[in-house]
């Protein structure tokens, strides 16, 4: 067998620093029992490999009897059978808890592989990019005059267009010579006459396409594909141990990215032919670097746990320049608001709290400032938020489950806020974090899940808070300050939000509407991502931060009234663009960065505008336009009709939802109030029959005084001062 | 729709096509066109949301000057509706995928079904598209699976296809030419077709003509 723990010493070490003698210990141990147990499995043949891909607890159980039984056995052991699943794929199976692993081990690295980690991970083989990349691989065709179409304009026209001929043909129908003129070769472009193989296209696409590689074995990846995400997707009966290994498996494929396993597989001199020992051992190998990346990470795990409340981090994470520097006197207000005893419990005054947000928060206070001002909403609730996650389940339990949005957040996480330094780090603290983070939201709320955007509140909060805290505030701005429902996955709000805004401007600034239209932009082209991530993607951190304030405070709305004032109060630069690009251009970059002084003014503005009843105006006035238009036109076929029926269907199922939901809450309000008055109703009766018996009580004790008055007179005593001695006996 | 092209001071003819990047997300999208329009690459972009624009210029050739309209769309799933209105108007597309993520070649075939639904010719054609295999700097194709991927383009109705990487500044700028080609083509063929209309009809035809 030629895979010694030898060789695969050596290709570790080239990725891992030899500092770590401890670790080294670790993996020497990890790689000679592994090596060793290797024969053995294959011996058993790819039989048994396909069990292994079916059944976990079989090859739980047989890894476990071929495994040499160090003390490290019971830690190997479950990942192991996972990593044959789950190494060679990026994604579809959960990383768990990946709290705190830290990146600081990249900095031992090989200094090239870090940023190329997840990408590269997928692949099995390096090899020189020479021979693909020096060939185009499709050699223009000189179309032929003769089977040249008619065309007519050079541009194209969206299907709904009314010049369209045959709306309902689609390319498939047909015929291939007309459809591909400029190609002189004649080929089927149907589907079904000559489809490429499944694992043709796979191989395509999969990084391990050398010549002389097997698609068939393709195919086995993919399945294992399958597999895993489906596992992940519909989690298997709660048993411990699956949930586990998978857990593990994942993090190892994370730490693939870390520690740059592949390096190890290109140095693989065989020539692989067929699935065979070749295939398994590559896969073996990389599941030890993994395991070893593991127990790396871990370590820093440790580590990081004990340093997190390092005031670095807290300075780094607040490293961003304030717009609204905050005066010690305020900060002497936040103090004391912050400082009150049973602070959640009491309602400040609400105009003392706007006029303090007003003044400034400071940076320092703010992760807290924003936690007090969220307590404080839910103080002035008379009925619990609107629509409280169903899930009650705590934080730290929603860590411990998968997520079938791992995939999405994954590929986000090195794209969210890429340059400031808590989130550069690749599998920094910061990612990881953000990671966690996301991932308990997604499962919070199983309808919106993951959406692109979220990364970057997520990023906000975190930037300002502990990990919990900040899966709190998020929860608590999706859902009490509405923002959720711009995530949902048809994004219906979103575009309702992108209508409100352009009527906000019509109305408002009525010559930059102008303007705008005249080149055709509409505010979806240059506003989705201030609404999905709250301005964060695109200003600089300390106005994200007081947008943040505001949102706080306000709720949703922000986002629109930040997005007029900001547009109305650069109208003069705006007006000075004349083409599309230049004006989105100015809109999405150089805006942004235009100085503190605007962003202050913009924020002040922001604090004094009330445009709720408009917002309300206008989402009427956009379903009403949607009927409208709905019932106009009959030049639509009947397909496009029923289509766009259907989808008017679901969106009126959908307001139908909310309205529902709405009702609810409205009857929960009732509910509530009814409570209320019958206690009060109780209690009036209570106080009236009180009245009652102390009114009898007055009646009867005067009865008495008549009668000892009586008493009195008929024994012929008229001293006073022994009338009151008889009294006062009496009453004893 | 904007004007796509005219005849400017020089006399030569100036062309504004739109056209698409499309892709599932994190297939190399941003890096393609930033790589192609400013020469640059970074490791760590953000992530696109909503639709990025830039604009390229080229000076075809002596006569014809090519301004492209590149509209860098973001690939997540469900933002994906939103965008679609998008889509209008465009004269071709650059369709992205990653070769080194199998599932985004699906993603792939998906966006390109999605764009000839879309938005076509005025023939009914659809659209110029190229695909594009990015990040071949990490990966290999072997001649095999070059020459299946070149069935498949076809088979799929692409205009060709192209081993790229935007890191490393592989065939980016050569796609690009490929697209614009087919473009000035196909927008040729509509020229005369017009011109013969007009003939038809007794008229002179002023619309911009190459000098």
């Amino acid at each position: 067998m030629c895979c010694t723990s030898q060789d695969v010493v050596v290709n570790a070490e080239s990725s891992v620093s030899s500092s770590r003698v401890r670790l080294e210990e670790f993996k020497s141990r990890a790689k000679r029992s592994l090596t060793e147990s290797l024969e053995g499995i294959w011996k058993g043949g790819n039989k048994s490999k396909s069990q292994r891909e079916n059944s976990e607890g079989e090859s739980n159980s047989s890894s476990s009897t071929t495994l040499s039984s160090t003390h490290q056995e019971t830690s190997l052991q479950e990942p192991l059978c996972s990593l044959l699943l789950s190494s060679p794929l990026r994604s579809h199976n959960s990383t768990g808890n990946l709290k705190h692993l830290e990146g600081s081990d990249r900095g031992q690295e090989d200094p090239e592989s870090p940023p190329q980690g997840f990408r590269r991970r997928a692949s099995t083989i390096s090899h020189s990019p020479m021979l693909s990349s020096s060939e185009p691989s499709l050699p223009p065709l000189q179309p032929t005059a003769a089977n040249k179409p008619k065309l007519v304009r050079h541009y194209s026209v969206s299907t709904d267009s009314p010049h369209q001929s045959n709306p309902s043909s689609s390319p498939a129908s047909s015929s291939p010579v007309c459809q591909r003129p400029l190609r002189p070769r004649s080929f089927a472009l149907d589907h079904s006459t000559r489809p490429l193989k499944r694992s043709d296209v796979a191989a395509l696409s999969s990084p391990g396409c050398v010549i002389g590689d097997d698609s068939p074995l393709r195919n086995r990846r993919h399945s294992w594909r399958q597999q895993i995400f489906l596992r992940v997707a519909t989690p298997q009966k709660g048993s411990e141990a699956k949930e586990s290994t998978l857990e593990v498996g994942s993090r190892m494929a994370l730490g693939g990215g870390v520690g740059g396993g592949d390096k190890t597989l290109g140095a693989l001199p065989e020539e692989r032919r067929k699935r065979s020992g070749a295939e398994l051992r590559e896969l073996w190998r990389k599941a030890i670097l993994q395991q070893i990346l593991l127990l790396r990470m871990e370590k820093e795990n440790q580590k990081l746990q004990a340093s997190e409340s390092d005031l670095q981090c807290k300075r780094q994470k607040l490293d961003y320049e304030e717009i609204t520097p905050c005066l010690k006197d305020v900060t002497l207000v936040w103090e004391r608001m912050l400082g009150t005893a049973g602070r959640a419990k009491v309602r400040f005054d609400m105009d003392e709290i706007h006029g303090a947000v007003g003044q400034g928060v400071p940076r320092q206070h703010r992760g807290e400032i924003w936690k007090f001002l969220s307590e404080q909403y839910l103080l002035r609730q008379e009925v619990p938020s609107a629509k409280p996650p169903n899930n009650d389940t705590p934080y730290k339990e929603l860590l411990k489950q998968l997520t079938s949005q791992q995939h999405a957040i994954l590929i986000d996480l090195g794209r969210t806020f890429p340059t400031h330094p808590y989130f550069s780090a690749q599998l920094g603290a910061g990612q990881l974090s953000l990671y966690n983070l996301l991932k308990a939201y997604s499962l919070l709320d199983p309808e919106v899940g993951y959406c692109q955007g979220l990364s970057f509140v997520a990023g906000v909060l975190l930037l300002h808070m502990s990990e919990e805290d900040a899966f709190h505030m998020l929860k608590f701005l999706m859902y009490d300050m509405g923002l959720r429902k711009q995530y949902r996955p048809d994004m219906i709000i979103l575009q309702i939000q992108m209508y409100q805004l352009s009527r906000l401007l019509h109305d408002y600034h009525r010559e930059l509407y102008s303007h705008l239209e005249l080149y055709e932009i509409g505010p979806s082209l240059y506003a989705a991502p201030w609404f999905l991530t709250a301005f964060a993607s695109h200003f600089p951190l300390g106005f994200v931060a007081r947008v943040f304030d505001m949102l706080f405070l306000q709720g949703s709305e922000v986002i629109f009234k930040v997005a007029l004032s900001l547009l109305g109060s650069h109208k003069p630069l705006i007006l000075q663009h004349d083409n599309l690009e230049a004006i989105v251009e100015f809109i999405k970059t150089t805006l942004p960065n235009l100085g503190l002084v605007q962003m202050e003014k913009t924020i002040n503005q922001v604090s004094e505008m009330d445009i709720s009843k408009q917002l309300q105006a206008y989402e009427v006035e956009y379903h009403v336009l949607q009927d409208e238009l709905l019932d106009g036109p009959s030049t639509l076929s009947h397909s496009q009709r029923a289509a766009q029926l259907e989808k008017t269907n679901g969106s009126l199922r959908q307001q139908n939802l909310d309205l529902l939901e709405e009702l609810q809450v409205a009857h929960a309000k009732i509910r509530c109030l009814e409570t209320r008055v019958d206690g009060l109703v109780n209690r009036d009766a209570e106080l009236q029959s009180q009245v009652k018996t102390l009114q009898q009580e007055q009646t009867d004790l005067q009865q008495t005084v008549c009668k000892l008055r009586d008493l009195l007179s008929s024994l012929g005593i008229s001293n006073p001062c022994p009338d009151l001695q008889i009294l006062t006996n009496n009453n004893q | 729709m904007r004007k796509m092209s005219g005849d400017s001071e020089l006399g030569c003819t100036e062309h504004l096509f739109k056209v698409l990047v499309i892709g599932d997300h994190k297939v190399g999208k941003s890096s393609f066109v930033k790589r192609y329009v400013r020469n640059q690459f970074y490791e760590e972009l953000k992530t696109s949301i909503g639709v990025d624009f830039s604009m390229k210029v080229i000076d075809w050739d002596a006569h014809t000057r090519v301004r492209l309209q590149l509209w860098d769309i973001a690939g997540q799933e469900r933002v994906r509706g939103l965008n679609r209105v998008y889509f209008r108007g465009s004269s071709g597309a650059f369709v992205v995928y990653d070769l080194t993520n199998g599932s985004s070649l699906d993603g792939a075939l998906n966006w390109k079904r999605e764009l000839d639904c879309q938005v076509m010719l005025k023939n009914g054609h659809p659209i110029p598209a190229v695909l594009l295999a990015n990040k071949c700097d990490e990966t290999k194709v072997s001649r095999r699976n070059a020459s299946l991927l070149e069935k498949l383009c076809q088979e799929k109705g692409f205009t060709g296809c192209f081993q790229t990487s935007a890191k490393e500044n592989i065939n980016v700028d050569e796609a690009a030419k490929f697209l614009v080609k087919h473009i000035l083509q196909i927008n040729e063929e509509s020229m005369k077709e017009e011109e013969q209309k007009i003939h038809l009809k007794p008229q002179t035809n002023t619309n911009s003509v190459c000098c």
